[in-house]
Formats: C-alpha cells, structure tokens, sequence
C-alpha cells in the first residue's frame, strides 16, 4: 500500500468475494486518514461493493487496484481490474418495478453506481477495466451527524 | 449479521436486522430470512441497527418480500438510517415496500 501526501492511497486486492470486506476496511481507513466526511464515504462504500461484486461475479477478474484521491471538494475512487471489459457508463440504470411478487430481482448495482457518483468515467486501456468515480465531499459545518 | 425474530400480536412478525447488509451480511442472512417470509404472512422488517445496505442487501429483502407477496400477504419496513434508506428508495424498493419511520407507524399499519 502507498498513501502520498498529495491525499491519495492505493491498493491491490484479489478479485474474490471474500476480499470484498477487506477492501472496504481499507477504503474506510483511506477515507479516516484523507479526511472524508461520512456521507460521501457511504456513497464510495455502496460503489465499491457494487463494482467488487460485479468484477467478481460476472467480469471473472483475478486482481482489482483501488486508489482513493482527496481533492479539495471531491473524493476520487479509481478502480484498475483484468476482467472482462464492461462500461458501466452505458449499462442501464435499473430500479424496483412493481408489483412486488412479480418484481425482477438483480441488476439495482450500477443504478446505484449512477445515482451515487456525481462523475463517472470509463475507459478500456491495455486489456483492463479503468473506471473512475467521483463524488462531492459534504462542505465543512454541514456533515450528517448520524443517530 | 443477526437476524432476531419477535411474535408480537395480530400475527405479526418483528424482524431485526442488526449489522451490515453488504454482500457478506447478505450470504449469512438469505436463507433463514428467505425461510421466514415462507412461512409469515405479516412482517415488520426493522433496519434500525443496519448501518449499510448495497444492492446484495436490497436483493435479500426482495427476495423475502416476493414470497410473503406472493401469498397474499404484507412486508413493511422501518427506522432505516438516513443513507440505508437513501440507497433503498434509490433502487426503487420504496415503491414496492412501504418504509416507515419509526417502529409505530410500521405496527400501526400492519395491524390495520
């Protein structure tokens, strides 16, 4: 693991499920270190669920590289994988249709990728998967105070 | 991720999810929920000690919701955290399972 003091860290991670919570331990203590406030942390735990269940489940990557960047009023999750290549960024944004015993279930991951990020960016370089996610930072004096 | 279930009265089941509803939450959760909606017909599914959810979560709650639907019967939700439940009326969920504030107003309408 590197942590510069420009405010960015980065990581690599074996693509298996069970990796998942280390990674989002690792992003949690990243956003600790880099001062990110609680609500944009959320918003970068749900994507990095979202996109670490999807490389493993359906890109059949090994590796994922994560690298989380502080700027002055966004925070930046890059994420670098060797599966199968996949643009989020035109994949459809699905929600809950009802009526509910006859709703399809699956496919709610990339709607929240959507929602959640203000930016998304994509781009297949070498054979591997670089997205690249951003997310506003709550302004100082106004962070969600939880219960 | 526990999962403790309560008989209150009118035939309603509670609930209580206290954890992590991401992809590990989720795994340990999906059958014996899966296997409580199949035998309940009202369920009071109480998110007050969830403090994340992702689609793996809202899938496992789908999951439970369809089975107790399919029967003709009724699933609510209440107290979510702030962002637990910005995710969940995110992926639509809130229009096909009713989310309530507050334990009360979720007892209140089950028992209606």
């Amino acid at each position: 693991m590197t942590v510069a003091a420009s405010g960015t860290a980065s990581r690599s991670f074996p693509a298996r499920l069970d990796c998942a919570a280390e990674a989002d331990a690792w992003l949690k203590q990243q956003t600790e270190t880099l001062g990110i406030d609680r609500d944009a942390t959320y918003a970068l735990e749900v994507c990095l669920e979202e996109i670490f269940a999807n490389l493993v489940l359906h890109g059949k990557a090994s590796h994922a590289t994560l690298r989380l960047t502080r700027k002055p009023t966004t925070a930046q999750l890059d994420i670098v994988d060797d599966g199968l290549l996949f643009d989020p960024t035109q994949a459809p944004a699905r929600r809950v249709v009802g009526p509910l015993a006859e709703a399809e279930i699956g496919g709610l991951g990339i709607g929240l990728i959507q929602r959640l990020a203000t930016t998304i960016a994509y781009r297949c370089d070498g054979g591997h998967n670089h997205l690249s996610l951003e997310f506003a930072l709550t302004p100082s004096g106004k962070e969600h105070q939880g219960r | 991720m526990n999962m403790n279930v309560t008989e209150i009265a009118g035939g309603i089941t509670h609930v209580v999810l206290d954890g992590r509803l991401d992809i590990a939450g989720a795994q340990e959760i999906d059958l014996p929920f899966a296997t409580l909606s199949n035998s309940k017909d009202k369920l009071l599914v109480d998110l007050a000690k969830v403090d994340f959810i992702a689609s793996m979560g809202v899938r496992t709650l789908m999951f439970g919701g369809k089975a107790i639907a399919r029967k003709g019967g009724h699933i609510v939700i209440c107290s979510p955290e702030e962002n637990v439940e910005k995710v969940l009326r995110m992926t639509g969920l809130d229009e096909v399972i009713t989310i309530y504030p507050d334990y009360s107003s979720a007892l209140a309408a089950l028992s209606a």
